[in-house]
């Protein structure tokens, strides 16, 4: 214990550096994906086979395949085109942050769109109904009944991605990010020691309980109406 | 039933000796560090130092056991007793022998930097301000920027990669303008693609003894006295008797036999 508190007074700075990459990692995976998830979820949804089709395809590439091998083929995998380096996406692949994001957005995007769904699912059929007597078109009964009850509905497992989401991010220190796995990495090896990871592991149980507190909060929230 | 518990081990372990003559010395090495140590298509263990290791096992009269891992593991997994030495190129160091023993010097290890041709890059620091160079973790080549050429005065941003296979397509997509490594797995990485695409080595060696130490060798835990001293013996055995030396010309056009 005294070890660690002494590496922690030593090498908070670093440590400190690391997480808030990380939280930069979460909080903006998080909003874009999210952002991503409910039309996507929406597409998915529809009767209309050709809006339904793309949606579907890219959420079971995307929840088909590991983290790791999306995030080594959007780093190491696109930069051998010429192609690819001489157009826009290199802005957004050529960095290795910006690629790490990219590839936790789109991830977490299929996983929420998967969850969304099976809230839309869940929206009681005499809601909509309800709806549609007031006068309400198809595209209002979708974005203010049936979007808001599915996310309330799908919020517990929303909430549970979010935490996932925090240790996924931890994959971005393959590909050289500094996050707060990559700097715990480098100070464990500076010291040939695992302390560092240690300190590590117990940031990242603190963060995972303001998360799943926050979440919880929010739940309650979007479902303050529902007679409990 | 105590009783019976402990005649029952014992017997185990007299049983476990009996059918183990060998003592087993489980050695840790890389797998992707070629051409010294690396695993080919079929999931092999292949290299320079896989084929002087097994010779060394066998003049040692010890069953060797080849135990793969990232480079910056290898330290904590020998101090864990995970693994009992190290025979993946490591620098025989003033810093890593704070925490482990080396055997004598195995093979000298010069380094370079490698840069496009006609890139301007040379072993001058000048050369690569405001570039970024890629380097292994944990490897001397990555204490030789953070002590000697640190971010903040020398104005060259350093990448540091878990493999140096990493930093080599990194090398090839432009992401970085250098890898700083040994001369050695630079030159095979240069004779399989690199020069066709446009690499070389840029300028003469760097040394730097203080940083780089005398060369790679051995390491074993610390206080492993007996295990160093069979290491010792063997090197020096594949050193006299020209084996060193036949499977080095199969491998580099040059010697990293230490003088």
């Amino acid at each position: 214990m005294d070890q660690l508190a002494l590496l922690l007074s030593q090498s908070w700075p670093a440590l400190l550096d690391g997480l808030w990459i990380s939280l930069q990692l979460l909080v903006l995976s998080c909003v874009l994906g999210f952002a991503l998830a409910v039309p996507l979820a929406v597409a998915r949804s529809s009767p209309q086979r050709w809006i339904a089709l793309p949606s579907r395809l890219f959420m079971s590439a995307f929840r088909g395949t590991p983290l790791l091998v999306q995030i080594f083929i959007l780093y190491y995998g696109l930069a051998q085109f010429e192609w690819v380096r001489d157009s826009a996406l290199w802005l957004l692949v050529g960095d290795a942050f910006p690629c790490a994001l990219l590839a936790l957005t789109l991830n977490l995007a299929a996983y929420m769109a998967e969850d969304i769904r099976g809230g839309i699912l869940g929206v009681p059929a005499g809601e909509k109904e309800a709806a549609t007597a007031f006068g309400m078109s198809r595209l209002m009964v979708t974005w203010y009944i049936v979007v808001p009850r599915a996310i309330g509905i799908s919020a517990p497992t929303l909430g549970n991605e979010i935490v996932l989401q925090l240790k996924s991010t931890a994959l971005a220190s393959t590909i050289t990010v500094l996050d707060l796995t990559g700097v715990a990495r480098r100070l464990s090896i500076e010291s040939y020691t695992t302390d560092a990871l240690l300190l590590a592991g117990l940031i990242y149980i603190v963060i995972a309980a303001v998360l799943s507190l926050l979440t919880r909060y929010g739940e309650m929230r979007l479902n303050r109406h529902q007679p409990r | 039933m105590k009783k019976l518990v402990f005649s029952a081990l014992t017997a185990l372990t007299l049983i476990s000796t009996a059918s183990h003559a060998q003592e087993v010395v489980r050695i840790g090495t890389l797998a992707d560090y070629a051409p010294f140590e690396y695993k080919d298509a079929s999931g092999k263990l292949q290299g320079m130092e896989i084929e002087i290791g097994n010779k060394m096992c066998a003049s040692m009269k010890v069953t060797c056991q080849w135990v793969t891992m990232d480079f910056d593991a290898l330290i904590p997994a020998l101090k864990a007793r995970q693994i009992d030495a190290v025979l993946a190129q490591m620098s025989r160091t003033a810093e890593r022998e704070k925490s482990v023993d080396f055997s004598r010097i195995f093979t000298t290890a010069p380094v370079h930097l490698v840069a496009k041709k006609g890139s301007g890059i040379s072993n001058q620091p000048a050369t690569l301000r405001g570039k970024t160079v890629g380097v292994q973790t944990a490897s001397t080549h990555e204490s030789y920027f953070r002590n000697r050429l640190p971010t903040s005065s020398s104005g060259i941003n350093v990448k540091v990669y878990q493999s140096l296979d990493s930093a080599w397509l990194d090398l090839e997509s432009g992401r970085i303008q250098a890898v700083f490594a040994d001369s050695t797995v630079a030159h095979d990485w240069l004779s399989k693609g690199g020069q066709q695409a446009g690499f070389a080595l840029a300028g003469q060696a760097i040394s730097d003894d203080a940083i780089f130490g005398a060369g790679t060798a051995i390491a074993v835990r610390k206080g492993d006295s007996k295990l160093k001293a069979q290491f010792d013996q063997a090197i020096l055995g594949v050193h006299k008797d020209g084996s060193f030396q036949a499977v080095n010309k199969r491998y580099f056009p040059f010697s990293i036999l230490p003088q």
